[in-house]
C-alpha cells in the first residue's frame, strides 16, 4: 500500500516537474506571441504598415536590395533616378512606379518625368504637381520626351510625335524631333544615398512583427520552432488540467470524502444541519470543516 | 468582369468538377489531378494577390458621362487653406498640388485616387448640384476588398452631399473585409464634393 502511494506520488511529482519546465520554456513564446499579437491587433491605429525599419542589420537579414542598379537622368542640377520600383528626386522618394523610367524634360518651370502610361509633373523643389495619364489625353505608348525651344513638351509616342500647350491639356501631332536627355551613370555618393533610401522604405514594421509572430523571421526553421511552441502550450494546458485533477482526486480531504460511500463536503454549515455525522434522507453524510 | 477572386473560384470549381469525373468513389482524396490543380492554384495565388483590375478606363468613364466628346480638362490648385482642408478630409497630405476635372452642363467629373490599405484605388465621381450623381471604382489594385466596386455598394453614394465638418450627409454601410477600401471611397466622395463646392464658391 505504502509502495503504491510512493509510486503514485513520484508519478505526480514527475508530471508536476514536467509541467513546471514546460511552463518555463513556454513563457518566452507566450511573451513574444502576446506582445506581437497585441501590436498587430492595433496595427492600423499604430500605422505599423507605414513605419519602416531603419536598422541596417535587420534590412541585411531580410536581404532588402534593389533588383538592378539605379537609372539616373541629370536635369538642371538635379537628379531623377529610378531604383527598383521607386522613383527619386535626388534622394527624395517621389512615387512608386511600374515599368521603366522613360525620360525627363524641363517644360517652363516644371520638370516632366515620363513613365509607362503617364507623366509626372514636379516642381524644381521635387514636389509633385500632378500626374497625367490616359484620362488627361496623354498619347498612348510613350517612348521618349523632350522640350522645344519655347519650353513646350514634346512626346514621342506609339502613333507619332505630339506637342502640348503650357497647361498640358491639348496634345497635337507635330513634326518636331524629340531629342531626349540621355541617362548617365549615377554618381557613387548619390547611388549610396539612393540605396539607403530604398532600403529604408523597403521593410514595414508590420512585416517584421508578423514574421516574429509566426517565427518566419528565422526562416523555415522559425516556423517549426513556433509549431513546437504551439504544441508546448497545448501540452501545458493538458498537463495542467491533469495535474490539477489528479491532485484534487488524491488530496487527503478528497480521499477521506470518497471512502465511506457518498460523502459530501460543504464549506459552510447551512441552517438546520447537524455539525456531526448525520444521516440525511438520501443516506449521505455532511462532513463539516471546523 | 474577371476579378482575382472570381478567377480563383472558377479554378476551384473546374478542379472539383474535373475531379468528380476522374474519380467517382473518392472525389477529393487521392486524385493526382486535384493535387496538380491545387499546386497550380497555389502557384497562381501570389500572382493574383495584387493584380490591378480595371473595371473601366478613366477616359471611357469620362466619355460615358459626357456622351462621347469630352469637355476640356480644367484644373484646381490644392494650395493654402484648401490644402489644409483636403488634408483633413484625406487624413494625409494630398499627393499632388493640383487636380483636374471635366465640367459641362452642371456636371463635374473627377478622377480621384486614394490608398485603401496599401495601393491606390482609382475612382470616377460625378457631382451635380452639390450632390453625387455617379460614383464608380475604375481601377482596383488592393489584394482584398474588391467588393466595393459592385453597384449595390456604390449606389449608396448616389445623392449624397456634404453636411457639417465636410462629412457625408448619410451613412454608408460598410462591407466586412473591405473596411479600408470603404473608408477610402468615403474620403474620395467627400473630397469631390468639397472641391466642387470650392469651385462653386469661386465662380460666385
Amino acid at each position: 500500500m505504502n509502495a503504491r502511494r510512493k509510486k503514485r506520488r513520484s508519478r505526480w511529482h514527475s508530471l508536476f516537474l514536467w509541467h513546471r519546465y514546460m511552463g518555463l520554456a513556454a513563457s518566452l513564446f507566450v511573451v513574444i506571441l502576446a506582445i506581437t499579437g497585441l501590436l498587430l491587433n492595433h496595427g492600423e491605429t499604430l500605422k505599423l504598415d507605414r513605419q519602416y525599419v531603419q536598422s541596417q542589420a535587420l534590412l541585411a537579414w531580410y536581404d532588402i536590395s534593389p533588383p538592378a542598379p539605379p537609372v539616373s537622368y541629370p536635369l538642371e542640377g538635379q537628379w531623377i533616378s529610378q531604383l527598383g520600383d521607386q522613383l527619386y528626386f535626388n534622394d527624395q522618394r517621389l512615387a512608386e512606379v511600374k515599368g521603366p523610367l522613360l525620360g525627363v524634360a524641363s517644360s517652363g518651370n516644371i520638370i516632366v518625368i515620363a513613365l509607362e502610361g503617364r507623366l509626372l509633373l514636379i516642381t524644381p523643389q521635387g514636389e509633385i504637381i500632378e500626374q497625367l495619364g490616359d484620362a488627361e489625353g496623354v498619347p498612348a505608348g510613350i517612348q521618349a520626351i523632350s522640350s522645344d525651344s519655347q519650353g513646350r513638351l514634346l512626346i514621342s509616342a506609339a502613333h507619332g510625335t505630339y506637342q502640348t500647350d503650357d497647361s498640358f491639356t491639348d496634345w497635337r501631332p507635330t513634326d518636331f524631333m524629340v531629342s531626349p536627355i540621355k541617362t548617365v551613370s549615377t554618381p557613387t555618393a548619390l547611388s549610396t544615398r539612393l540605396l539607403r533610401a530604398y532600403r529604408g522604405n523597403g521593410l514595414p514594421l508590420e512585416r517584421v512583427l508578423l514574421d516574429i509572430h509566426s517565427g518566419r523571421i528565422l526562416g523555415a526553421w522559425g516556423t517549426y520552432v513556433m509549431y513546437g511552441a504551439a504544441l508546448l502550450l497545448l501540452a501545458l494546458a493538458v498537463c495542467g488540467v491533469w495535474v490539477w485533477a489528479s491532485r484534487r482526486r488524491h488530496s487527503p480531504r478528497q480521499r477521506a470524502a470518497i471512502k465511506p460511500g457518498h460523502v459530501r463536503i460543504t464549506d459552510k454549515p447551512s441552517a438546520g444541519t447537524n455539525l456531526h455525522d448525520t444521516a440525511d434522507d438520501s443516506g449521505s453524510h455532511d462532513l463539516l470543516r471546523p | 468582369m474577371t476579378t482575382p477572386r472570381n478567377r480563383m473560384v472558377s479554378i476551384w470549381v473546374s478542379a472539383i468538377s474535373f475531379n468528380h469525373r476522374a474519380n467517382t468513389m473518392h472525389p477529393f482524396i487521392g486524385s493526382r489531378q486535384i493535387q496538380r490543380t491545387s499546386l497550380l492554384l497555389f502557384c497562381l495565388l501570389p500572382g493574383s494577390l495584387y493584380a490591378d483590375v480595371t473595371y473601366q478606363a478613366p477616359r471611357d468613364f469620362l466619355r460615358a458621362v459626357f456622351g462621347g466628346k469630352l469637355p476640356p480638362a480644367r484644373m484646381i490648385w490644392i494650395t493654402g487653406k484648401r490644402r489644409d482642408q483636403v488634408e483633413k478630409i484625406l487624413g494625409h497630405r494630398p499627393r499632388t498640388l493640383r487636380l483636374r476635372y471635366w465640367a459641362r452642363q452642371g456636371k463635374r467629373a473627377w478622377i480621384l485616387e486614394d490608398i485603401g490599405k496599401e495601393r491606390l484605388i482609382t475612382t470616377g465621381i460625378v457631382v451635380a448640384g452639390q450632390r453625387i450623381a455617379q460614383m464608380k471604382v475604375l481601377i482596383y489594385r488592393e489584394s482584398r476588398g474588391s467588393e466595393v466596386h459592385y453597384p449595390f455598394f456604390m449606389e449608396q453614394f448616389r445623392g449624397a452631399g456634404l453636411s457639417t465638418a465636410e462629412r457625408l450627409d448619410r451613412p454608408i454601410d460598410g462591407i466586412s473585409g473591405a473596411t479600408l477600401s470603404v473608408r477610402s471611397l468615403k474620403r474620395l466622395a467627400r473630397l469631390a464634393l468639397y472641391l466642387s463646392r470650392q469651385l462653386e464658391e469661386t465662380h460666385k
